[in-house]
């Protein structure tokens, strides 16, 4: 069985996803027995879930996006008419 | 890559691009600029782009360059980090929690950090940051997470476990101070 220490940190590394089923059962087992590795399982996942609330506000508005998309476009354009000049 | 596909890669990516600079802890001005810059260097670098890997890679791999170079002063992580003696700190010598997980109920937990996260994100140090928001946000598999940092997986085990108990433990302060 492992330990607290070993099941918080196979945790918050994501190590259990790419781990045998030994290891994915006895954690699920300790987890099961354990309310402070819960209680930590839960917190570590509520950070990534707060993490995606935030930043989903973040996308840009139609407006600031509209006017960043075309000067990145004219980048594109610039940038072919270069390509076509004939070379001396 | 011709201009249609160009085109088609600016429309799929910029609002990630854009997130994932905010993300980083550049305003909004900021955020743009690096999208422009990203954008520039993928549309100069595409003819070298031969689908070695996936498109989105290669433009968040250029990102995360151009956050580097936006922000002065950045350190290259440290490979001692404080956090780990912190983590060590919360057991007992069998690796029985002596000091363990504290803060309100889950439904609880999950409001206060929401408000709490973006300061201690900020706090975070770059490159474990980036991890983090790749992994959680962005929802990149390991294997893309691990070309755009240039780190293999165990160095981003140990990045996203650091940063998860350093985000964890700052919202814990906050909670305990409150």
């Amino acid at each position: 069985m492992p330990t607290c220490k070993e099941v918080s940190r196979s945790i918050a590394s994501d190590e259990l996803s790419a781990a045998g089923w030994r290891q994915r059962l006895s954690t699920q087992i300790h987890l099961l027995m354990c309310r402070h590795c819960r209680r930590y399982s839960h917190q570590i996942r509520a950070i990534g879930e707060a993490a995606r609330g935030i930043l989903s506000d973040t996308t840009p508005d139609s407006g600031s996006r509209e006017r960043l998309q075309s000067s990145i476009l004219d980048q594109i354009s610039s940038g072919a008419e270069k390509d076509s000049e004939p070379r001396l | 890559m011709d201009r249609e596909a160009l085109t088609a890669v600016v429309d799929a990516y910029l609002d990630q691009v854009v997130r994932a600079a905010r993300g980083a802890g550049l305003d909004r001005q900021q955020a743009e600029e690096v999208a422009q810059n990203t954008f520039a260097t993928f549309i100069e670098t595409a003819p070298r782009f031969e689908g070695r890997s996936h498109v989105r890679t290669w433009v968040f791999g250029i990102l995360y360059r151009k956050i580097q170079e936006a922000r002065r002063g950045f350190a290259k992580d440290r490979r001692m980090d404080d956090i780990d003696e912190v983590f060590e700190s919360r057991f007992d010598p069998t690796g029985s929690w002596s000091r363990p997980p504290q803060g309100p109920d889950d439904d609880m937990f999950g409001k206060e950090a929401r408000q709490e996260i973006g300061d201690c994100l900020k706090a975070a140090p770059e490159q474990q940051r980036m991890a983090f928001l790749f992994r959680e946000v962005d929802g990149l598999s390991t294997q893309e997470i691990c070309k755009i940092l240039e780190v293999s997986a165990t160095n981003l085990g140990v990045m996203l476990y650091r940063v998860r108990n350093r985000l964890r433990d700052c919202l814990e302060t906050k909670w305990e101070q409150a």
